[in-house]
């Protein structure tokens, strides 16, 4: 059975189960068939886009270099327990992702592909109940065709291949969706107890499923007059159990700084930014020419919403519920990092992306049959495409390749050089692979103990000065801009002659200059050589 | 004869849904605030580009935030409860104008009216305009109604087309009601019962009942225009009946002989008559009611010609009305029934609107000129939104019985009310070099020469791209530029294939009459201007959204 087989029109499981009138014959052979075909398509389909995931990952991302967020992740969980949740404490993340991440590491082995595989076991998990939530909405097939659009989508691969806690965030999204659409269909306490289970789980996966969780009160409020008061109360019920169990690391929090030293120095969100969340999450991390080029092509969303107009075309509840699990959590972060602070990364919206391909798989199930397997054809076929030249693509820009980069300045750095990395915490992923003669330092110089210094460019000439001391030449990594890479750079550029350059990866540049002239050693390293 | 492998059976067309409009008002209040911001960050916001271009596009805006916040205004609530008293049972006459319809269609609807449940004896005239309009068959109508035994007036002296009909029947009859059907609209049997009731009150000048498509699935032309009718009759006419602003539709509606002697007669110096007439009617002080129930089914035009002289009527009926009678200027009328009569005929400005909006693209790709600097995300960003919940409204208010196909076609008309503008302006009588040709085989006949302006945009459009794509390359700005035109050219596509021939079909099916009691589709002919529709939809930057205030005629 193709994709393209299964793209007719069945009911969603919302539909009543008995269209038929009273004292209408059924002609039952077909049914029994489709009743024996129908699981065990569903199945196959399934087994394929496990298989799609697992193929995909083990062919490119889980080989993928190092990033600094996942050495973040490792450096953390080598920690006891009871220092990994002081680190994450005092960092911008909930702990329960570390806490499995460090317990998976001791069975099963302490390197970054281990450490991903726990994400892709997230992802994996995530596929049966995606499909579940897709049913709320969609007939069989279609369903199972969102399904094999998640499989291959390049944003979901990417993190799923991640070792951060984001295709975990992803699964706790998609089971308190389903459990949330449950309930505003009229589940019981099975999908009650699920739900709040879920929200305990997701609060404490990551601070963003907070926008989860208010995008469905807001729904529920949207939704008063159709739904019972006892939902409303339940639902009070669950906010307390949440808040309860949320308290004592709220508390721990604080009383650890509430993070204040280590949030991430992001820019507040543009228009743009805004836009290329959605186009991240359909098309994947594509280079600027590719972004720009999808994303002024927003006139057409224009058409689909015209398209979307049809006679008799309701939106039901779930796909309602869906629109606001899609927008809102975006818009919200959007509005927050304007207001309060700036916050908004792509990947904190992750758990907007499956409702997102839930409603795009929706429309085009509304479409007259050939435009809508014409338009579903197109979808997969971009969205494997944007998988594959994120993939292959070395202008991709969130691929960052320390492995490349410490091989680099391991193959070349002598004793008499130092390796010079900016910003400071790249030292972790760098440091992953390297293993060279040059010592490694970090600018602004940082002793990895206290907090990490801000960068003062009138301290810049003497900490150079101090770095470059005695050395002969300074391989400069310049890999997460924080606000002063430019003025870095131009330094260097202006005091030093610069030898040779290399470009890993999209954004990171090391750069070679030559610093110092005489050729003997440092007093400093003159032991490390001599022993 | 057994149903055969083909035939199956077609669902009744639905006469309730599009009448169920339940308002939601936190989605009109943001629909205006987000239309609001939108013109708003137009006008202020961004960097102006070419002054002219900018002037045009931001008359454009306005005109859309005053269509959106007119709409919105008018779907508000619904309509109050009127006096309804049962048993009011006034003499009344019935009239049905025929202008050369097929005597069978012209048989159906005097059958059903004669049908009709009342308590007090009532005539059916036959208002026959055969005779004056130069149709061979008109004699053919005298005989109907003698052997049906109604009565026929055939008039001898032509002048003032419909109206005139009506008037030369009201000189001749004395029933101090009546009501109107057109030759194929066919009245239920309970149409008198649920209508003259409302006249207890005695301020209540004419009730008016909607105009329902009992051929609705005969083609595209005919879903199109049924579906443009749904919102018309849905939202706007029960939102213009709670305001005391629901006109007349020329047809499947009761009115008062004192109430339309006060207003001077059917008008007959206006193309929509009907329009016109109400409103002289409420300047006197009548009250009208709109009352949303499908009590008599009619037939839509088959085919694009029908559909577009249609369209051009009440365009040019409506455009007449703001240009030579005002109706702000009007003083009898209340502010609500002033600002509805010209948001109803305004709507048919957007002709002019959306071609404004449609040149934008061409004219970057031609020339790099653009009406604001900015970012195109960032105009995505205050755009999209205000789109996307405009059309939101749109189908919530509709109760989900408006279509795509419906917007394409309003918004495709630009060329029609153009011209019918420009003869209003100068005062020109127009007429259409194409005539309707039946094929009787199933195939569509040839109106290309309609849609020329269309096919005239499309060569533009890729003579443009072609240009921008040398001076820009694939610049953001050309991007999103050629996005705006594949918009406007997916928008002409079913106004042009509805225009284009098609090939009769392989093998015809069976084709079943929509509704007990339509006429046979197949015996159409020309149909006569029947109601409106229409909703609306005109575009900002370039953009597409609703504008909405259609009149009838």
């Amino acid at each position: 059975m193709s994709i393209t087989d299964l793209l007719r029109e069945a009911p969603p499981a919302t539909a009543p189960a008995h269209a038929v009138r009273r004292g209408q014959h059924r002609p039952p052979p077909r049914h029994d068939l489709r009743r024996v075909v129908r699981p065990a398509a569903v199945a196959a389909v399934h087994l394929l886009c496990l298989g799609v995931v697992v193929l995909a990952s083990r062919a490119s991302f889980l080989r993928n270099s190092i990033r600094l967020d996942e050495a973040q992740s490792l450096w953390q969980t080598d920690r006891s327990y009871e220092a990994l949740l002081q680190l994450v404490a005092r960092d911008v993340h909930v702990p329960l992702y570390h806490v499995l991440l460090r317990t998976w590491r001791l069975a099963l082995g302490p390197d970054v592909e281990t450490a991903r595989l726990l994400s892709l076991v997230f992802l994996l998990a995530s596929v049966p109940v995606f499909y579940l939530v897709a049913r709320r909405s969609l007939s069989t097939p279609w369903a199972l065709f969102a399904l094999v659009v998640f499989s291959c989508s390049p944003f979901l691969l990417w993190y799923g291949n991640e070792a951060r806690m984001y295709s975990m965030l992803v699964f706790v999204t998609l089971v308190s969706q389903y459990c949330f659409l449950r309930i505003v269909t009229g589940g019981g306490n099975a999908a009650w107890a699920g739900y709040a289970a879920s929200a305990v789980v997701g609060v404490y996966t990551h601070y963003f499923f907070v926008l989860v969780l208010v995008a469905q009160g807001l729904f529920l409020l949207g939704a008063w007059r159709r739904l019972p008061w006892g939902t409303f109360v339940r639902m009070a019920g669950v906010a307390v159990v949440v808040g309860a169990a949320f308290l004592p690391w709220f508390l721990y929090f604080r009383a650890s700084g509430s993070a204040s030293d280590t949030r991430p120095n992001l820019p507040a969100p543009s228009s743009i930014d805004y836009s290329n969340v959605y186009s991240q999450f359909l098309f994947g991390f594509q280079s600027e020419a590719i972004n720009t080029a999808v994303s002024s092509t927003w006139p057409l969303l224009v058409l689909a919403a015209l398209a979307s107009v049809r006679a008799g075309a309701k939106l039901d509840r779930a796909t309602s519920y869906l629109v606001v699990a899609a927008f809102v959590p975006v818009l919200m972060a959007f509005v927050v990092s304007h207001l309060v602070t700036p916050f908004f990364l792509s990947r904190y919206m992750i758990a907007a992306l499956p409702a997102l391909l839930v409603l795009v798989v929706r429309f085009l199930s509304s479409l007259t049959a050939p435009v809508a397997r014409s338009l579903a054809t197109v979808l997969l076929a971009v969205t494997i495409g944007g998988t594959v030249v994120q993939v292959v693509d070395p202008g991709t820009p969130v691929r960052e390749d320390y492995r490349e980069a410490a091989q680099l300045a391991e193959a070349q750095a002598r004793p008499q050089d130092v390796v010079v990395l900016s910003s400071p915490f790249t030292v972790y992923p760098f440091e992953y692979y390297y293993d060279g003669a040059a010592r490694v330092t970090t600018l602004p110089i940082w002793d990895r103990s206290g907090p990490m210094p801000p960068f003062d460019a009138d301290q810049l000439p003497l900490e150079v000065e101090s770095l470059a001391d005695g050395h002969q030449y300074v391989y400069l990594l310049l890999s997460y801009d924080q606000g002063y890479e430019e003025d870095v750079f131009q330094y260097f550029q202006r005091n030093f002659e610069q030898t040779a350059a290399y470009t890993p990866s999209a954004g990171m540049r090391l750069l070679v200059y030559r610093v110092g002239y005489s050729e003997a050693l440092p007093a400093g390293e003159l032991a490390r050589v001599g022993g | 004869m057994p149903p055969t492998s083909t035939w199956r059976a077609t669902p009744r067309p639905d006469t309730e849904t599009f009448l169920r409009h339940v308002p939601n008002r936190g989605f009109l209040v943001a629909n205006v605030v987000l239309a609001a911001v939108y013109t708003f960050v137009i006008a202020f916001a961004f960097e102006h580009g070419n002054w002219f271009l900018f002037a045009a596009l931001l008359a454009t805006e306005l005109f859309h935030l005053v269509q959106i916040v007119g709409y919105c205004w008018t779907v508000w609530g619904r309509d109050r409860p009127r006096p309804f008293d049962a048993d009011f049972h006034a003499p009344v006459d019935v009239f049905i104008t025929v202008c050369g319809e097929p005597v069978d269609i012209v048989r159906e609807t005097t059958r059903a009216a004669l049908a009709m449940r009342y308590p007090v004896p009532f005539t059916v005239f036959l208002l026959n305009d055969g005779l004056v309009a130069g149709k061979e068959d008109w004699r053919e109508i005298e005989v109907l109604a003698d052997e049906l035994g109604a009565r026929c007036l055939t008039r001898v002296t032509p002048g003032g087309a419909k109206a005139g009909n009506i008037n030369h029947a009201l000189s001749r009859t004395t029933s101090p009601y009546f009501v109107v059907f057109d030759a194929d609209h066919v009245p239920h049997a309970d149409f008198l019962t649920e209508v003259m009731g409302y006249f207890v009150d005695d301020r209540t000048g004419f009730v008016q009942t909607p105009q329902f498509y009992a051929n609705q699935d005969q083609n595209r032309v005919t879903r199109v225009a049924w579906d443009q009718q749904t919102l018309f009759f849905g939202p706007i006419m029960a939102g213009k009946s709670r305001l005391d602003a629901a006109f007349m539709c020329g047809t499947n509606m009761a009115v008062r002989r004192s109430a339309i002697a006060d207003a001077g007669g059917m008008c007959e110096f206006n193309i929509a008559e009907d329009f016109l007439t109400s409103l002289f009617m409420h300047e006197r002080g009548w009250r009208s009611v709109y009352v949303p129930k499908v009590l008599a089914e009619g037939l839509a035009p088959d085919d694009f010609l029908n559909y577009y002289k249609q369209q051009y009527r009440w365009t040019r009926g409506s455009l007449e009305v703001i240009f030579k009678y005002n109706p702000l200027l009007r003083r009898g009328l209340s502010t609500s029934q002033k600002l509805q009569y010209l948001l109803s005929a305004s709507y048919y400005l957007s002709g002019s609107v959306i071609v404004l909006d449609a040149l934008l693209p061409l004219v970057f790709l031609l020339t790099g000129e653009t009406p604001v600097v900015t970012s195109t995300m960032t105009l995505a960003l205050v755009f999209v939104p205000y789109m996307w919940i405009n059309l939101y409204v749109l189908q919530r208010t509709s109760n989900f019985a408006y279509s795509y196909q419906a917007i394409a076609f309003s918004l495709s008309a630009w060329w029609l009310q153009i011209t019918a503008m420009v003869a209003v302006l100068a005062n020109r009588k127009t007429s259409f070099a194409v005539t309707s040709k039946s094929t009787h085989d199933g195939a569509r006949p040839n109106f290309l020469r309609l849609v020329v302006p269309q096919l005239v945009y499309a060569a533009l459009a890729a003579v443009a791209l072609a240009v921008g794509a040398v001076r820009e390359g694939a610049s953001a700005s050309l991007v999103a530029n050629v996005a705006w035109l594949t918009v406007h050219l997916a928008i002409a596509v079913p106004f042009v294939v509805a225009a284009s021939p098609s090939r009769a079909p392989r093998k015809r099916r069976h084709v079943t009459p929509a509704a007990p009691t339509a006429p046979v589709a197949d015996l159409l002919p020309p149909v006569r201007p029947m109601a409106p529709g229409g909703l609306v939809a005109t575009r900002p930057v370039p953009s597409v959204e609703p504008a909405l205030q259609p009149v009838h005629d």
